[in-house]
């Protein structure tokens, strides 16, 4: 919600409130970081979203969502301070800071030189929690930041002083109204690709907690590239939190699913496949099986996901399927289960479509 | 009307203040020999001082570094006070005269030269804007950092910000890096453990200045060059607090505008600061152009009838009629009669935040930028950058206090 303005409130700038209880859960919510500085981070970057994402969304009407997925988050927050919205095929990134000067906006290397991280606006935003609000208090573009901002080798950042930026968030709505056509980003180099066991090995390194600023432990274009793959990232912030292997699905069918997965919703169940009659036997036979599931709701029913190994575990042939929950329930036409690998892209033959009401998918 | 002789005042003299409070004009002597020669040279020369400014802001773009700057920042030495004495007016901060709020305006004038453009509207009224937000922020910024410990001051300052308070300590470059790695090591190590009340954090204890002793002597082997010595948890805690210190003292009033022309000191006369007396002499003559006059005339016209246009529809659609009433005179409170949403809210007895969801400042702010953006498009036939919208914000900013200002007191004639 919007603040009132008070004496010492400059107008151009955009206040929101956040409450007392928003800041509660959003402490609660930030507790699972390898240090005490990436707490306090996430926490700001969590304030930040929940007020900054509900007042963009009850104001501007096109589809905006957090980047990539919320339960991503935590994975940037522990090395890399922002956080990345989509507003249609626009990318804003809230750059939160609780000084109490307006000095700069300072945005990390990695916002804009990762190519899959790279935003169109980037957003300083003032975060007082003793105050109780975020204030928005200027923006820049991708292209003026990389082409115009100052780059500190020493902390990794692009920096743009408070004049240099635009102070005012309408100027940002009404120039892409009457210039939708303006350049926002500057050219980005590719980062080179990383082997696995060369990932392995840096994820080895810098997934020991002591290492307190792996940002700027390695050369960049390798830091980025072991960053811009999400599973990489993940892999980076459980192990600096000195978790086991969490998300590797064999695993989950051997030993059981660790705390993590089970928090978001995933399950097994033991399954009873009933083969019948197969043939050259002649008779029943009864296996069971391991299966993960995970309740899904999708607008108001609530559905199932199941994973099942084909064959042996080794040989890594899944068969995922979709049901209805609801008594009676049908899978309705349109549906779409879609996989993705795990960092959200899409592979060949990787959907399915339910052309009408179907039971499972 | 003005006469040559207020013109000649208004671009060559500065304000003076004497124990905080303004005591009179000060001429400069070059500024007002090349404001003299220019009307002896031309004497049919328009005599409203905006078109004046108008002129010089060009001269300045033209060459930034020449007399131009001198005779903008002694024009808006008014503008100034004027900004600083209405935040005055509406709150004294301790320790502060009505000088140090001067002072605190007159620190824009720079960014206000850079950030004007004339097509929109004036340049004494974009200034009072820009000058006003800045003492706002500034003020806010003070009255924060006052309450704060030490060791909370040190959290919630910018790397900048300390950069440029130890510098103004005098300290060497290489000792401020170090400093530096030392603040981000204690930043690092000594986190807040609560969601707010952080205000007043107390002194780290003895554990934590080793961890962040122990945490520096690490990272100053890849992180400076040359590394330095080790340094034990008691010279970081003195870093620390000289760093605490140097904020404080770069935070105190008096805050002189470093970069301001000091009056008396500049001595160029006009062709030394033209690139050739040639351009110098062409915008003049540009001036003095009737058809120019006329253009600048009819452009404000037009650019109000466009404001007048989108603020009336823009009111119509405040709906049911009774919300729109309470709209526009609070409106007529906020813009005309300078009152805060605060005051406002104590004047109707209403509460603060439903002053703040009546008056919707940040949408009529919006409908009015976008109508004079797609008018300014339309003219121009070209797209307008970033910067141009940002400047138009500010000059709606300024019209709005204009027009608001004008339907309850016809607009007041300076002397």
């Amino acid at each position: 919600m919007e603040l009132a303005l008070d004496l010492f409130t400059e107008e151009n700038h955009l206040w929101l409130e956040i409450s007392e209880t928003a800041q509660a859960s959003a402490w609660k919510q930030s507790q699972c970081f390898s240090s005490p500085s990436g707490r306090w981070r996430a926490y700001l970057n969590r304030l930040c979203l929940q007020a900054f994402l509900p007042w963009l969304q009850a104001g501007y009407n096109s589809v905006t969502r957090i980047w990539p997925v919320v339960s991503a988050l935590p994975s940037f927050w522990e090395v890399v301070n922002g956080t990345a919205i989509q507003l249609g095929t626009t990318r804003l990134v809230l750059i939160p800071s609780d000084t109490i000067d307006l000095t700069e906006l300072r945005v990390p290397q990695e916002w804009l030189d990762i190519p899959m991280w790279a935003a169109d606006y980037y957003l300083a935003a003032q975060v007082d929690p003793d105050d109780g609000f975020v204030r928005i208090w200027g923006y820049s573009t991708h292209l003026q930041l990389h082409d115009r901002g100052r780059y500190h080798p020493r902390d990794r950042t692009y920096s743009l002083e408070a004049e240099e930026l635009i102070d005012d968030l309408n100027v940002l709505w009404v120039g892409r109204q009457v210039w939708p056509s303006a350049a926002t980003r500057s050219e980005i180099t590719p980062l080179p690709a990383l082997l696995l066991a060369q990932a392995n090995n840096l994820l080895e390194r810098l997934g020991n907690p002591s290492v307190a600023f792996p940002r700027r432990a390695l050369p960049f274009s390798l830091w980025g590239a072991l960053l811009e793959h999400g599973g990489w990232r993940q892999r980076l912030y459980e192990k600096r939190l000195g978790l086991a292997e969490q998300w590797s699905i064999p695993n989950w069918l051997r030993e059981g699913i660790s705390e993590l997965p089970q928090q978001i919703g995933w399950g097994s169940i033991k399954f009873t496949l009933s083969l019948v009659g197969s043939r050259g036997k002649g008779e029943t036979e009864t296996v069971v099986s391991a299966v993960l599931s995970r309740e899904l709701v999708i607008d108001g029913h609530k559905y199932e996901l199941r994973v099942l190994p084909q064959g042996s575990l080794e040989a890594g042939i899944w068969c995922f399927e979709l049901h209805s929950l609801s008594q009676g329930g049908r899978i309705p036409g349109g549906f779409k289960l879609r996989l993705l690998t795990e960092d959200l892209q899409p592979f060949a033959d990787n959907e399915i479509t339910a052309e009408t009401d179907v039971d499972q998918l | 009307m003005y006469d040559g002789q207020d013109l000649v005042e208004i671009f060559s003299t500065f304000a003076q203040f004497s124990e905080g409070r303004f005591s009179r004009w000060t001429p400069d002597p070059s500024l007002r020999r090349t404001m003299e020669r220019c009307l002896r040279q031309q004497p049919s020369l328009p005599t409203s001082p905006e078109v004046w400014a108008n002129y010089w802001h060009r001269v300045w773009q033209v060459n930034p570094g020449g007399l131009a700057r001198n005779h903008l920042y002694a024009y808006l030495e008014e503008a100034c006070y004027n900004a600083a004495n209405l935040e005055w007016q509406k709150f004294k901060f301790p320790e502060y005269t009505l000088e140090d709020y001067f002072q605190i305006a007159r620190s824009k004038v720079d960014s206000v030269l850079a950030g004007f453009d004339p097509e929109y509207g004036s340049l004494k009224g974009y200034a009072v804007v820009v000058f006003r937000g800045t003492l706002k922020d500034e003020l806010r910024q003070r009255d924060k950092s006052v309450g704060k410990t030490n060791w909370s001051l040190l959290r919630h300052t910018s790397t900048p910000q300390l950069s440029l308070s130890l510098e103004n300590y005098r300290l060497s470059p290489a000792t401020i890096d170090s400093y530096i790695l030392a603040w981000e090591c204690f930043k690092d190590v000594y986190v807040p453990t609560k969601p707010r009340g952080n205000r007043r954090l107390t002194a780290p204890d003895g554990n934590t200045w080793e961890a962040i002793g122990q945490f520096y002597n690490r990272e100053r082997l890849s992180q400076l060059q040359p590394p330095g010595p080790e340094c034990n948890a008691a010279t970081l805690q003195e870093w620390m607090e000289t760093c605490a210190r140097a904020i404080r003292s770069y935070l105190a009033p008096p805050m002189t505008s470093l970069n301001a022309p000091a009056g008396r000191e500049a001595r160029a006369e006009l062709q030394d600061v033209l690139p050739g007396g040639r351009t110098a002499e062409s915008l003049l003559a540009q001036l003095i152009n009737e058809e120019e006059k006329h253009r600048q005339k009819s452009r404000q016209e037009q650019v109000n009838s466009v404001l007048v246009a989108a603020l009336d529809s823009h009111i119509c659609q405040t709906r049911p009629e009774t919300q729109r009433l309470l709209r526009q005179r609070m409106l007529q409170m906020h813009y005309g009669q300078g009152l805060t949403q605060e005051e406002i809210a104590k004047q109707l007895a209403i509460s603060q935040s439903k002053v703040s969801r009546t008056l919707k400042l940040r949408e009529l702010n919006k409908a009015l930028l976008l109508a004079l953006a797609q008018w300014g498009k339309e003219k121009l036939h070209k797209d307008l950058a970033p910067n141009v919208l940002k400047s138009m914000g500010t000059s709606i900013k300024a019209w709005l206090l204009q027009h608001y200002g004008n339907l309850d007191t016809p607009p007041e004639t300076e002397t």
